[in-house]
């Protein structure tokens, strides 16, 4: 566990956000150690992406704090920036440039040299199976094409903390491994990754520690140890919790 | 501001690759070649016309030339320009907020109408230099357009934020109302009083009054204005973009709006669907407060049946940017889920033409009461018919337009309907049956009716024509309508 000269990497407390009636994130607490692979589970529209939004200062909250890396997460913290890597739902990527172009123009912008920033490039496109659409125009590359751009990027300028929004959406297995891979590495290197994703299997062999949100609260934060203990699978204490949804009377499909 | 240097290229590089890739050049070409016509023809009268007043103290021309090339610079602002590098995007990127409000300030010039802009606002403030203080006259008035350009970035970032832009909407009513009671009450007693505040008004007298100055004290208080309105125009540029940024974006807002009306058939829900996006255009504002005016006009004037049905055939042009590009709205996911659906080309047209008409028809009526009230019975049934035949000409030609020539529309901007000759030509024709009716109505022949009747019935036949032609060629042309849309 972290001390007062090693703090945590990521501590929130109190996380509120409200898109006028409605509340996205009620009064989030989370702490993630360094150099651990956090996963943040819940249903759709529990507000995992809100959440990560937050933490990273893409999001002003409505009411909490929290800290990353140490440093108090504000929208207009730059340093904090260059600390942690993002990965966000919507790959947030500018449709009319390349992919290389993409890799380009973030590693200049984290401050990288033009030289620096092609080598790191290389290298990451490689390991993602990228190098071949490099000069794609990401308006036309294909889903899991700009998913590993957006991941390039949010590794390029090689941050402390990592927070991936559905990384393994729409990646091919062999590039899932790879990802994989790369993630456990990272994290025994003191890297920390926050990830959201609904493929249990892929959170029970890759993360240390998960929480559970369910309509904006976390109903549950466990170590995946304690799991095994217990004997009781991700997806029997998912389902406990966040319930499963009513599968109604379907008969009427496949008769015509 | 050396983040902004570094990305600008790279906006710039993608400004280009889409404008080739969704045929924007071809739409450049003809406004540079159309506008520069138009200044080249008009600007040097006016230019030395307002140079010999500015040298003798006047400034009358040089007040209206810098109110027009404001206007020129709403509508180089209002021009969806949807950047590649979006500053929503680039937050993420340790990028500093002044930074992200350059790069958003340098990229409005990425456009060759912006360009036009300039070069035609420079040489229009070159009469400047024959007046009393060319220098602090010429300033003066750059820091004008200045602040003209940050007013019009103001108010389309807060048209941008879902909670700013009811406050805005709810304060340009009260204002329009205000501007209107006050414009009727010196409408009924004196004329000129109203023209002569009007004039008043102008917040370019600001400008030329410094140029004319007959001392120098005479030019504090129209600088200091202008420096205070400045500094006020700043602040809220830099408040409404960290609005825009972090407030409640249009997309989350969207997904709660709800249809005004309901729709009855198969095809009901897709027309809600419309009508919802259909009423994010500006366009169809912009006629609501013509028809507004036009209909508090009458309560005061007797308006004759002809400038009535002149006023039908301006809204329904109004709109003609909108029936052009009835599929702006749409995009490319949008239309593959069309083409999963079970419906047709006509179909889905039609959804969004009963979509555009029910948001039209409620101005329309409220013309066509005003006339009914002042005109009679007889009158009304002459009005609807002129209503009629315009609204489905425009539909009927917007229809192939939209599937020939689509073009991306942004939400709460206003619509796109293509270059400056095919939204002429497409005003024309889409006016000609109503024109076509208002003349006949006025005429004393025999055949009057029957002629009506023919126009009638040749438009709505047009209007079924072209929904069976586009909607078939809609079908056989989604990947290039997908294409144009990106």
């Amino acid at each position: 566990m972290p001390t007062d000269s090693e703090p945590w990497a990521i501590d929130a407390r109190g996380l509120t956000k409200t898109f006028g009636k409605v509340s996205a994130v009620r009064g989030v607490t989370l702490q993630v150690p360094t150099g651990t692979i956090f996963a943040f589970l819940g249903p759709n529209g529990s507000g995992k992406s809100t959440t990560v939004k937050l933490l990273t200062g893409l999001l002003k909250p409505t009411a909490g704090e929290a800290r990353v890396s140490g440093r108090v997460v504000s929208v207009e913290d730059l340093e904090l920036r260059r600390e942690i890597g993002i990965l966000p739902e919507d790959d947030a990527l500018f449709p009319d440039l390349t992919i290389w172009e993409h890799l380009e123009l973030c590693g200049r912008l984290y401050g990288l040299s033009r030289h620096e920033t092609a080598a790191r490039a290389v290298q990451l496109l490689r390991h993602l199976d990228l190098e071949q659409g490099r000069t794609t125009v990401v308006e036309k590359a294909s889903f899991g094409m700009r998913k590993k751009c957006a991941l390039a990027m949010a590794l390029l300028h090689n941050p402390r903390v990592l927070f991936l929004d559905e990384p393994f959406e729409g990646i091919d297995p062999g590039s899932s491994r790879n990802i994989k891979d790369l993630l456990l590495a990272l994290a025994e290197r003191g890297v920390t990754v926050f990830l959201t994703s609904h493929i249990l299997e892929i959170v029970e062999r890759l993360a240390k520690r998960f929480a559970l949100i369910v309509k904006g609260e976390v109903v549950c934060c466990h170590s995946v140890s304690d799991l095994e203990r217990d004997g009781t699978t991700l997806e029997q204490l998912y389902l406990r919790y966040a319930g499963k949804p009513e599968a109604g009377n379907l008969v009427w499909l496949g008769h015509r | 501001m050396a983040r902004t240097s570094l990305i600008f290229p790279y906006q710039w590089r993608a400004f280009w690759r889409r404008a080739l890739r969704t045929g924007r050049v071809k739409f450049y070409i003809s406004v540079l070649v159309m506008l520069g016509w138009v200044t080249a023809g008009a600007l040097p009268d006016r230019l030395s016309r307002a140079a010999s007043e500015l040298a003798v103290g006047q400034t009358a021309t040089m007040d209206r030339s810098l109110l027009v090339i404001c206007l020129l610079w709403v509508v180089v602002l209002g021009e969806n320009l949807n950047v590649s590098l979006s500053s929503d995007r680039l937050r993420r990127f340790p990028i500093d907020q002044r930074s992200l409000v350059a790069l958003k300030l340098s990229s409005l010039f990425l456009s060759p109408i912006a360009w036009l802009a300039t070069i035609v606002s420079l040489l229009a403030l070159s009469p400047f230099l024959s007046a009393r203080h060319p220098l602090l006259g010429s300033l003066t008035a750059l820091f004008f357009l200045a602040l003209t350009i940050g007013v019009g970035v103001t108010a389309s970032q807060l048209l941008e934020v879902a909670r700013r832009r009811n406050r805005l909407r709810v304060a340009v009513a009260a204002v329009g109302v205000t501007a209107l009671t006050f414009a009727l009450t010196f409408l009924q007693h004196d004329a000129s009083s109203l023209t002569a505040s009007l004039t008043a008004a102008n917040p370019a007298i600001l400008v030329t009054t410094v140029a004319v100055a007959s001392t120098p004290a005479a030019t504090v208080f129209p600088v200091a204005t202008l420096l205070v309105a400045g500094s006020i125009v700043w602040s809220l540029l830099l408040w409404s973009f960290a609005r825009s940024l972090y407030d409640e974006t249009t997309e989350r807002a969207a997904r709660r709006e709800t249809s005004i009306a309901w729709f009855p058939g198969r095809l009901g829900p897709l027309v809600q669907k419309e009508e919802r996006s259909v009423r994010t255009v500006l366009d169809l504002w912009m006629g609501l407060l013509l028809v507004s005016m036009a209909a508090a006009l009458s309560l005061s004037v007797s308006l004759s049946s002809t400038a009535r049905q002149a006023v039908l055939v301006i809204v329904c042009a109004l709109i003609a940017n909108l029936t052009l590009n009835c599929l702006g709205l749409d995009r490319p996911t949008g239309l593959t889920r069309y083409r999963i659906l079970p419906i047709r080309g006509k179909d889905l047209l039609l959804a969004k033409n009963v979509a555009v008409t029910a948001l039209v028809a409620p101005q329309l009526m409220l013309l066509l009461a005003t006339g009914a009230w002042q005109s009679g019975v007889v009158q009304l049934g002459g009005d609807v018919v002129v209503a009629t035949v315009l609204l489905l000409a425009h539909l009927a030609w917007g229809n192939l337009v939209s599937v020939f020539e689509p073009r991306r529309t942004e939400p709460h901007r206003f619509a796109s309907g293509g270059d400056p000759v095919t939204v002429m030509m497409s005003v024309l024709i889409g006016s000609a049956p109503g024109v076509g009716v208002i003349v006949l109505h006025r005429s004393d022949s025999p055949a009057t009716t029957l002629s009506i009747a023919a126009i009638v019935v040749v438009t709505m036949a047009a209007y079924y024509g072209s929904l069976q032609y586009a909607g078939r060629s809609f079908e056989r042309r989604i990947e290039f309508i997908s294409r144009r849309l990106t």
